[in-house]
């Protein structure tokens, strides 16, 4: 069993935490949270053997 | 031509929909399964803690399969003989599993077959572990989740009454897979707890195979944030700390007695933790299916590895961590007979993708590569597309590759469910088998290997929900949907 010295763990401060249930700062999030997603799922889409 | 699917999950329901849709009226395809439901396995965790009820995450497989002419067997696949039995066409036996036929023996002769039979929960390994017979519970399909969130009520309502509970999430053995599962459900147990209001009364730790937080059995993630190359590690450890869960990393759970888990770490040293309640996932095998020639003679060993997962065109010969490769992972998925495949868990990887462990107790601590969810669906379809081109220009080649090593995923890993003051961890990683030739020192694409954690996610988590709920029933235009 490993140990963790939790003193060296990064910890969000209180604007961090309060940006990730912020509704307009999460709707601009969700936007591109989908273009990150579709880009990688188009890429993955290429599955044709062409050699 | 005949094509026939064993297992109707995410890979098997996805491959036998778009065969039916590529080959058409011309040829017939066959689902055998002995599951009369479909399940959004993702959504179990919303079951698990009661946002959720088992009709909102499946639905019957008859009303789509008639729909689309897909003939459907309810039975269970036991054996296989690809070379047909004294002069007969390939075929596969299995055992009903339908009402008015319960037991009676089923045989279905095919032209192509899909092995898509997904995983034995195999909660035997371990001592103790899963909800029939052992003390924990599970989120591994909805029937597990209904009992588990049963159990969470009640403990729930004796924290009202004043009492305080040990709340043990996360992997039942050592080389379990499907962290991702026991991460979503440890903070969705969290944040039921807050909402309500006994979450003071609770101590909840994370145990899992896991070397460290954020791995998930993919040797963990490295993202760019804000000009630095990040680990998973810090951010899930970031989160943990937050939520105030403690964890417990790199262990083997050895067996579950008297509400108490024995587990080991590289240490070898035996260590016990109490719990009220807790949820741990069941290492995974393959469902025993069997194989035999033209003669009869059991040629098991041939098609299948020793735990009864399929070999495909992946390379098998053990090889050290050191020497592991990305092309080592199968492309077509086809078996040494052209016209059987074998998608999604069934499927047997050619080695873990995290550094395998043993402890000096000989105990591996090893997880599992993940094989769920994106991956399998894409298989599905990709092996589909495979088929029908091969019936149709009448040829013994696969034409469509879909290599973990080329295959992303994007995976959006709950923390809580709420509208507004929800959070899930959206990640997405390219490739999922890390390929350090073409990108070094991390082995994954920066620009496809994102990660953050917030409400959108959360909102992301529950669109997919109803969006592969819809594509799954085969309604109009369900093939525009990507997998």
């Amino acid at each position: 069993m490993k140990k963790v010295n939790k003193k060296n763990i990064l910890i969000p401060i209180e604007k961090t935490i309060a940006m990730r249930t912020n509704l307009p700062w999460q709707i601009y999030r969700f936007a591109v949270i989908n273009i990150r997603m579709l880009k990688m799922i188009w890429k993955s889409h290429q599955t044709e053997i062409k050699d | 031509m005949k094509a026939l699917v064993l297992g109707a999950g995410v890979s098997g329901h996805t491959a036998a929909m778009y065969l039916k849709r590529f080959l058409g009226k011309d040829h017939s395809v066959t689902v055998m399964t002995p599951n009369k439901k479909w399940n959004w396995i993702p959504s179990n965790i919303w079951v698990g803690v009661g946002k959720m009820t088992p009709d909102q995450v499946t639905f019957d497989l008859k009303t789509v399969y008639d729909k689309h002419n897909i003939e459907y067997v309810t039975a269970k696949a036991t054996e296989i003989y690809p070379e047909g039995l004294n002069g007969s066409k390939p075929f596969v036996k299995g055992t009903s599993t339908a009402p008015e036929a319960m037991g009676t023996d089923v045989t279905v002769e095919y032209d192509y077959l899909i092995n898509a039979t997904g995983p034995k929960l195999n909660f035997s390994a371990t001592p103790g572990l899963g909800p029939e017979h052992g003390q924990t519970v599970s989120v591994c399909t909805f029937d597990h989740a209904h009992h588990a969130n049963e159990d969470l009520k009640r403990m729930i309502a004796e924290m009202k009454a004043g009492a305080k509970k040990t709340f043990v999430i996360g992997t039942g053995h050592g080389t379990c897979t499907c962290q991702g599962a026991g991460f979503e459900y440890v903070f969705n147990l969290a944040f039921e707890l807050k909402e309500a209001g006994v979450r003071d009364k609770a101590k909840i730790i994370y145990i899992t195979n896991e070397s460290e937080l954020g791995d998930f059995g993919v040797g963990e993630l490295h993202i760019l944030h804000q000009g630095f190359i990040t680990s998973s590690k810090l951010f899930a450890e970031s989160l943990f700390a937050e939520k105030n869960i403690d964890w417990i990393t790199e262990v083997h759970v050895k067996k579950i007695e008297n509400k108490t888990i024995y587990y080991e770490g590289m240490d070898g040293i035996e260590q016990t933790l109490p719990f009220d309640f807790s949820m741990l996932i069941p290492p995974f095998s393959g469902v025993g299916l069997k194989a035999f020639d033209k003669s009869g003679e059991d040629i098991t060993s041939e098609l299948f590895t020793p735990n009864g997962f399929m070999k495909v065109d992946g390379k098998y010969d053990p090889i050290p961590y050191e020497e592991w490769c990305s092309t080592d992972w199968p492309k077509t998925y086809q078996t040494k007979y052209y016209n059987i495949f074998s998608i999604g868990i069934a499927f047997a990887p050619p080695h873990a993708i995290s550094k395998p462990l043993k402890n000096p107790n000989g105990f591996m601590i090893a997880p599992a590569p993940p094989r769920t969810g994106m991956p399998s669906a894409i298989m599905g379809r990709v092996v589909a597309q495979s088929i029908a081109d091969m019936i149709k220009s009448n040829s013994k080649t696969p034409t469509q590759r879909a290599s973990m090593a080329y295959l992303g995923a994007a995976c959006v890993a709950s923390a809580g469910m709420s509208p507004l003051s929800g959070l899930a961890a959206s990640i997405t990683m390219y490739p999922i088998v890390p390929n350090f030739k073409k990108y070094p020192g991390y082995g994954r694409d920066f620009k496809y290997t994102t990660g953050e954690v917030g409400l959108a996610g959360h909102w992301i988590k529950q669109i997919l929900h109803y969006m592969f709920m819809y594509k799954a029933k085969g309604l109009p235009f369900w093939w525009i949907i990507p997998e």
